[in-house]
């Protein structure tokens, strides 16, 4: 395997998540992705592969944030729809047919109001609290100071809870 | 004078939420807040929501990109045997030739001088044979200097001076005593083919 080939695979996962988090759709993902890797080895010999990773995250970031003006500034309307595989995915452990549908429709719910955030809310919460990065890392990827990392996640959540407080005044997931 | 007051409303209460779950307020304040939500139940319920909304960002998987794109990419880099597209997106700010000639003459030389080795698998083709590797080396050597030539065409500078002193004007050299000056005016390499800064 090549070191463009260890690269791709050992980052593939971060750059397709964020991708599918961020515009909400699978293919769209897919041709972000694909961009991000093309536009990798056109820059092969002047990357720094030590910080392979936060370059990925700001150029998945950016090429995100075009393909979301794009959209808007098209006549089409884009209707997120829920992902089955965000919404499936991740097993519960309560049993019960309405637990498992309060939770399915809790997840969706979260997702639909996390493709409504605005920038910078959105990419830090999905680099945080989905993916699991280190402020540190999130600052060098996003070019953000690490105090206002921490701000903009705390804004992030206050906003999805904002967006979903109307829909759960009062939450029983038990 | 401290920031933190030492009664909050709950409107300024519900705004402290995610801090106070990350446990990043002052020590005195978050025991103020436990105080607070303690004997406000519609407080209690904005922090039961961010803590269950947290969970379940938490619990959001991850994807491995399908396969059959991972391919196209795959075939598009590494595998390609011809430069890249010619459009291919925002990022193609030189003339597509020089620069896509450049990677993959680089890339033949290398593998013809065998610069970058071949994995190993365990069971897999046999090596080219001398007549094969010479051939493939030839072959770069020639996109080389093809190199110089779209260089100097598309008014371009090569401001690699590694590429360009140590690959590229060497190569030129090369092929011009191994096939002769007509070769080497034919690809246009020259001293003067790879303009300084």
């Amino acid at each position: 395997m090549t070191g463009f080939e260890e690269v791709v695979s050992q980052q593939q996962r971060k750059v397709y998540s964020f991708a599918r988090y961020y515009l909400g759709s699978p293919e769209e993902a897919e041709d972000v992705t694909q961009e991000v890797f093309l536009k990798l080895w056109s820059n092969w010999r002047k990357i720094d592969l030590t910080s392979v990773r936060p370059w990925l995250l700001r150029v998945t970031r950016n090429a995100c944030f075009d393909r979301l003006r794009q959209r808007r500034s098209s006549s089409r309307v884009f209707l997120p729809e829920s992902d089955p595989e965000m919404v499936e995915s991740s097993p519960t452990q309560e049993s019960g047919p309405e637990t498992l549908a309060q939770r399915a429709a809790f997840r969706r719910h979260v997702t639909q109001a996390l493709e409504k955030l605005g920038e910078p809310y959105r990419s830090v919460l999905i680099l945080r609290e989905i993916q699991g990065l280190r402020y540190r890392d999130i600052s060098e990827a996003l070019g953000m100071p690490l105090n206002t990392v921490r701000v903009n996640i705390h804004r992030g959540r206050l906003q999805l809870r904002e967006e979903l407080a109307g829909r759960y005044d009062s939450v029983s997931m038990a | 004078m401290s920031r933190w007051p030492e009664t909050w409303s709950c409107e300024e209460i519900r705004l402290h939420v995610e801090p106070y779950l990350d446990g990043e307020l002052p020590a005195a304040t978050m025991t103020r807040m436990r105080s607070h939500l303690g004997g406000c139940p519609e407080c209690a319920a904005q922090v039961h929501l961010a803590n269950e909304i947290q969970n379940e960002l938490h619990a959001l998987p991850e994807f491995d990109i399908p396969a059959p794109v991972l391919q196209r990419i795959l075939d598009q880099t590494i595998r390609a045997k011809e430069p890249l597209p010619t459009r291919v997106g925002i990022w193609d700010r030189w003339p597509r030739p020089t620069w896509a000639a450049l990677a993959a003459a680089a890339l033949a030389l290398a593998l013809g001088l065998g610069v970058i080795n071949q994995p190993t698998p365990s069971s897999g083709p046999e090596p080219p044979d001398s007549a094969a590797l010479a051939q493939a080396t030839a072959e770069a050597r020639y996109a080389l200097a093809k190199t110089g030539l779209l260089t100097r065409k598309a008014g371009r500078v090569l401001h690699d001076k590694t590429l360009r002193d140590q690959i590229v004007m060497p190569t030129s050299r090369g092929l011009s005593q191994a096939l002769g000056s007509t070769a080497a005016q034919e690809s246009g390499v020259s001293s003067e083919g790879v303009d300084d800064v």
